[in-house]
């Protein structure tokens, strides 16, 4: 176990633990829309600013993809780390300033949230389900269009790769807008606009998972195709 | 007198604007690119103007413009915060700006230097404009007044890095390390191919300038750039291969390309890709050059290399190998419809060494290039007990770890300065001892005695460090009376090569330099003969595989424009600019490089096996995630 100071308060955290996740095991609260327990850190949204010490000096860090360090020093309830909250959350609904998970962010970090539309699902670019598809369902699917010098995109955005989608529906569950959409109907299921065949529980008759998805376990595993046929509340 | 009229590079502050006379700016301050004075220039680390009528705020609009297609937008702060300053200025302009915009604007640079999540969003994007709003705050008070409108210029930009300044061949680094973090490896690859055509043999036996000058060597240590490229050059071969694209439509000229080494075939690649008809002359049996028979398997397969080739063989390229260019005939070379000559014959004969007994004719006394072409070639070495090999150089220990695999018992180098002055790569030098490899340093050759033909014994003289040389390097200075004689059954002398221009009948008409290599023009690579080229070792002396690919990439641009009576724009030189430094704050947590594993020391003798592995794909993309995209731009007019 390594002991860190958080707000002058001594914390104890596990060896290759974030100061994120030190803070939130001791009930400190700290925002994010783009950290996921079971992910790797992104530091896409830079909600979760804290100050470290470093150098002798507060420096303003990311708390989600900051290793603790034995007797590190972090301050999450200052001016500095409330104003680069509310910066981050203001650019954020700067761009998106009708997506109402971006709205309500912004508002609970002091933003001046102006009355209006808040129906829209825009897509903020946490890589939440770009990190999902790699990471926990293993197909890459999903990546960041790249964007850099010669390189023409001129908006950043999340590629869907078809052929490699399995309907798995990971993505939809994981992302905080809303952008990503899936549609279970009868024997059909419908993510990033791709159509996918549902499979029936063998036990109670259920449609449960897609075809492919359950076809590419089983190549994984090794796990005969039959053998999956039983959804997870009959299994 | 300084030119400067003002400056805030680097975070000195000059300003001139007031002065009487003005003041020098000092070393380092761009006012020059490529020789032509600026008049206003924004960049990485601070704005500098030299004319007094240049329009600030406009180039402060059209830098936000460009570090827009620079920022990648996988934070939320970066991008969105230039394209909010970028709407500011417009509304400015547009005679709707309010007084507290100024004010405004430095909340959100101030903000998004210390929120964005990479050295580009930290630094590069944003900290000129801010010296702009807060030296040339009246400019842009006016425009949000409506007192002044916008002018309407165009201005030039270029874009650099630590690492892609420090890369001979100016390879985009941080762009292919992002397409590897997002899991597009070929993708990555074709983009390290526009500068590297050779990227399997670059990503394992290159010298790596770039990590050197990796700004994280500051913060932990460097990224793997090289196995990252190794890594996408190795997941492409895996995959099959992919082809390098489709030749641009054909043109009816021809040029001819003498070696088929790293210079020669970028140059091929290059030119065919433009549409030309290439052929390569090559007096070896094999491609490659000295990647192929100056670095052994076990640090580059030959596979790697011979399949690179035939990527480029497949786009189009005719080699023809077993030809070697006995004289050098351009009329003859013109009748075959030839119209430019591109001279890469690299330089593979071994510099004397100045030693008794070296003029002698012997089996067991041989030149290191040779040994290695030899040993490369198939030409079997029988092992013998003791060999003494001659050089502090990647020739010498390349030479050193081939006689251990090759069974000799007793290896020994000597070099007659220290460890720091060795030229040879730390890493390799590393990987020597570690295989059983002696290395005797302060000592020199007297002489080599040989009985019936055979080596028996070395005398050498041991040696002490003096002042530094014109190489900067201490200079060896021989103690008397220090010499000793030992055994030994074979000498490999490993001081240098110089190119073989025998082939080359008028000298004096091409230019030769005292080094022995051809004179070429560093930047348009043409010799003193109209329509002949040349690059690589054959210009530079034994230089690095990088640097080869480099005179290549740019000898084929050249002489495209020479082939169509075009002029030769070489591009934007960083030179005399201090691309490391930058004015960046924040917190960087340290995170240790990716490792790959190495064939285990006590099983390499007797195999030429490669020694190093190369990154998994998840691995490359956890490397690739350490890149802290440390872009800088630069604006002028």
């Amino acid at each position: 176990m390594i002991t860190i100071k958080i707000d002058g308060r001594k914390v104890k955290a596990k060896e290759g633990a974030t100061v994120l996740q030190a803070a939130q095991e001791s009930r400190i609260e700290i925002p994010t829309l783009c950290s996921y327990k079971d992910l790797s850190p992104f530091g896409a949204c830079r909600l979760c600013v804290v100050e470290v010490k470093a150098n002798g000096k507060w420096q303003l860090a990311t708390s989600c993809d900051a290793p603790v360090k034995e007797g590190m020093e972090v301050r999450t309830k200052t001016d500095r780390v409330r104003e680069g909250r509310k910066l981050a959350a203001e650019l954020l609904y700067y761009r998106y300033p009708t997506t109402g998970a971006v709205r309500d962010i912004a508002k609970k970090l002091g933003v001046d949230v102006a009355e209006g539309k808040a129906g829209d699902h825009d897509c903020i670019l946490c890589g939440l389900c770009t990190r999902t598809c790699h990471e926990v369902v293993g197909v890459d699917a999903l990546t960041f269009m790249d964007r850099g010098p010669g390189r023409k995109l001129d908006q950043p955005k999340i590629e869907y790769i078809a052929d490699a989608c399995i309907g798995c529906g990971s993505c939809a569950f994981i992302c905080p807008t809303g952008f990503v959409k899936m549609e279970d109907k009868g024997n059909q299921r419908t993510v990033w606009g791709k159509n996918f065949k549902m499979e029936t529980c063998g036990v109670c008759g259920r449609y449960f998972a897609p075809v492919d998805q359950l076809q590419w376990i089983s190549k994984k595993t090794g796990v005969p195709y039959e053998k999956l046929k039983t959804c997870t509340s009959c299994r | 007198m300084s030119d400067v009229l003002f400056s805030s590079w680097d975070g000195r502050v000059l300003d001139n604007r007031k002065a009487a006379a003005r003041k020098d700016a000092g070393a380092g301050v761009p006012t020059k690119l490529n020789g032509h004075q600026v008049a206003a220039l924004m960049g990485w680390n601070g704005l500098v103007v030299t004319d007094a009528k240049a329009d600030i705020p406009s180039l402060a609009l059209a830098y936000l413009r460009e570090a827009r297609k620079l920022s990648c937008g996988e934070c939320s702060v970066c991008q969105i915060g230039i394209d909010k300053m970028i709407d500011m200025m417009e509304n400015m302009a547009a005679g709707k700006g309010k007084k507290a915009d100024l004010a405004e604007m430095e909340r959100v640079i101030k903000g998004v230097s210390e929120l964005s999540k990479c050295n580009f969003g930290r630094a590069s994007a944003l900290v000129p404009v801010l010296d702009a709003i807060r030296f040339f705050g009246d400019e842009f008070q006016a425009l949000a007044a409506g007192r002044k409108k916008l002018e309407k210029k165009s201005y030039a930009s270029a874009v650099t890095a630590p690492c892609v300044a420090a890369c001979p061949a100016s390879l985009d680094i941080p762009g292919y390390i992002e397409l590897i973090r997002n899991n597009k490896f070929v993708d990555s690859l074709n983009l390290i191919r526009e500068r590297c055509i050779l990227p399997g043999v670059i990503g394992r036996a290159c010298t790596h300038p770039c990590e050197a000058a990796c700004v994280r060597n500051d913060i932990d240590e460097t990224l793997a750039i090289r196995l990252l490229k190794r890594a996408a050059a190795d997941y492409d071969r895996d995959q099959g291969g992919s082809a390098l694209g489709t030749p641009a439509k054909e043109k009816a000229d021809k040029v001819a390309v003498i070696g088929a080494g790293p210079a020669g075939l970028a140059t091929a690649y290059h030119l065919r890709r433009m549409g030309y008809g290439v052929t390569i002359f090559e007096a070896l049996p094999e491609g490659g050059g000295m990647a192929a028979v100056g670095i052994p398997d076990y640090r580059l397969p030959k596979d790697v290399i011979n399949h690179e080739i035939d990527l480029i063989r497949n786009l189009g390229v005719n080699i023809e190998y077993n030809h070697r260019v006995n004289k050098l005939d351009l009329e003859d070379l013109k009748r075959q419809g030839f119209r430019a000559v591109f001279l890469g014959v690299g330089a593979h004969v071994g510099t004397k060494i100045g030693c008794e007994g070296e003029e002698a004719a012997c089996e067991d006394f041989v030149q290191g290039a040779e040994f290695l072409r030899d040993l490369s070639l198939g030409k079997k070495i029988e092992p013998k007990k003791k060999v003494v090999i001659i050089g502090g150089g990647n020739v010498a220990i390349d030479c050193a770890r081939s006689c251990l695999r090759l069974g000799f018992k007793d290896v020994e180098i000597l070099y007659r300065r220290s460890r720091k002055e060795m030229p040879a790569n730390d890493e390799e030098i590393e990987h020597a001892l570690e295989e059983g490899v002696k290395i005797r340093y302060l000592v020199a050759p007297v002489c080599v005695f040989m009985k019936e033909g055979k080596v028996t014994t070395i005398e050498c003289r041991k040696m002490k460090l003096g002042e530094p040389d014109e190489s900067g390097r201490r200079r060896p200075i021989p103690l008397p009376g220090s010499e000793y004689k030992a055994a030994t059954e074979m000498v490999i002398a490993a001081t240098g090569q110089v190119p073989d221009l025998s082939f080359i009948v008028d000298k004096d008409q091409i230019g030769v330099t005292g080094w022995g290599t051809i004179k070429a023009d560093p930047v348009s690579y043409r010799t003193q003969i109209e329509g002949v080229f040349a690059g690589g070792d054959c210009v530079l002396g034994p230089a690095t595989l990088i640097e080869a690919l480099d005179a290549g990439n740019k000898a084929a641009r050249s002489i495209d424009a020479y082939l169509r009576s075009r002029k030769y724009q070489p591009g934007i030189s960083f030179k005399g600019i201090d691309v490391g430094r930058q004015r960046v704050e924040g917190y960087v947590a340290t995170r240790p490089e990716e490792k790959v594993k190495f064939l285990d020391p006590a099983v390499r003798g007797g195999s030429f096996v490669e020694v190093e592995g190369g990154y998994s794909a998840p691995q490359a993309i956890k490397e690739a995630e350490r890149c802290l995209r440390c872009y800088r731009l630069v604006v002028w007019e």
